[in-house]
């Protein structure tokens, strides 16, 4: 998930997450390669989720993106890894 | 063929990424540069040149990035070169981590996962241009978990 995909995926993203009420989980088991792009975009569905009254998460998340989202500091989005 | 060094050059357009990922993945191929080491250099190659393409240029219009992969006895090199204004991304501010995720500034993350990821990072701006060094050695990178 790099910065061209994350660009053609962005606003998508931000009009489902934004209309959806109740909890958001991105199933990202088939996300082998994320940077920061992928980041800010999870950083926007957890404040669009948390502006709903409602909360974001990651599952299945691998290790070396798992890894990522340590480095940024995101290790509580993780609610499960594979 | 086995390069030692391979030399490409690629526009400030985000979708030249593409290219320069291909290519770089043929240079690891050849090198035998996988697992969490090929993982830690592509991220810093996105990180370095999203960069360069977001924030280098003052004006409009093409302008060329000079990239260089190196096999430099047990280390892996990479050198970035754009003739865009002075800017020393080492110099970027940390973002704040502990920060709650609903007030977090969106700055500096993919510099924070470089300067996490190469065991050495290194710019210096001579004439016109900027160049950045960035090195990791093979012993540094565990296989991933």
């Amino acid at each position: 998930m790099d910065a061209l995909r994350v660009g053609e995926i962005r606003s998508s993203v931000r009009e489902l997450v934004s209309a959806h009420r109740g909890p958001i989980r991105f199933d990202i088991a088939a996300v082998p390669y994320a940077a920061s792009a992928f980041v800010h975009l999870c950083i926007d569905a957890s404040k669009s989720a948390k502006a709903n009254t409602s909360n974001f998460g990651l599952e299945k998340v691998v290790p070396d993106t798992a890894h990522i989202f340590r480095l940024a500091g995101l290790q509580s989005l993780i609610l499960s890894s594979i | 063929m086995k390069n030692a060094e391979v030399k490409l050059t690629v526009k400030n357009r985000i979708e030249d990424l593409l290219r320069v990922n291909s290519i770089f993945e043929s240079f690891a191929t050849q090198h035998d540069i996988g697992g969490k080491l090929r993982y830690h250099l592509l991220v810093s190659i996105e990180e370095i040149l999203t960069n360069i393409i977001k924030y280098g240029f003052d004006e409009q219009g093409v302008h060329p990035i000079h990239i260089t992969f190196r096999n430099d006895s047990g280390a892996i090199e990479m050198e970035f070169e754009d003739r865009g204004r002075e800017f020393n991304p080492l110099e970027v501010g940390e973002p704040d981590l502990d920060t709650p995720i609903e007030d977090r500034q969106l700055g500096g993350l993919g510099i924070h996962l470089v300067k996490n990821m190469v065991d050495v990072a290194q710019y210096r701006r001579v004439g016109d241009r900027n160049i950045l060094l960035l090195r990791k050695t093979r012993q540094a990178a565990a296989p991933s978990a």
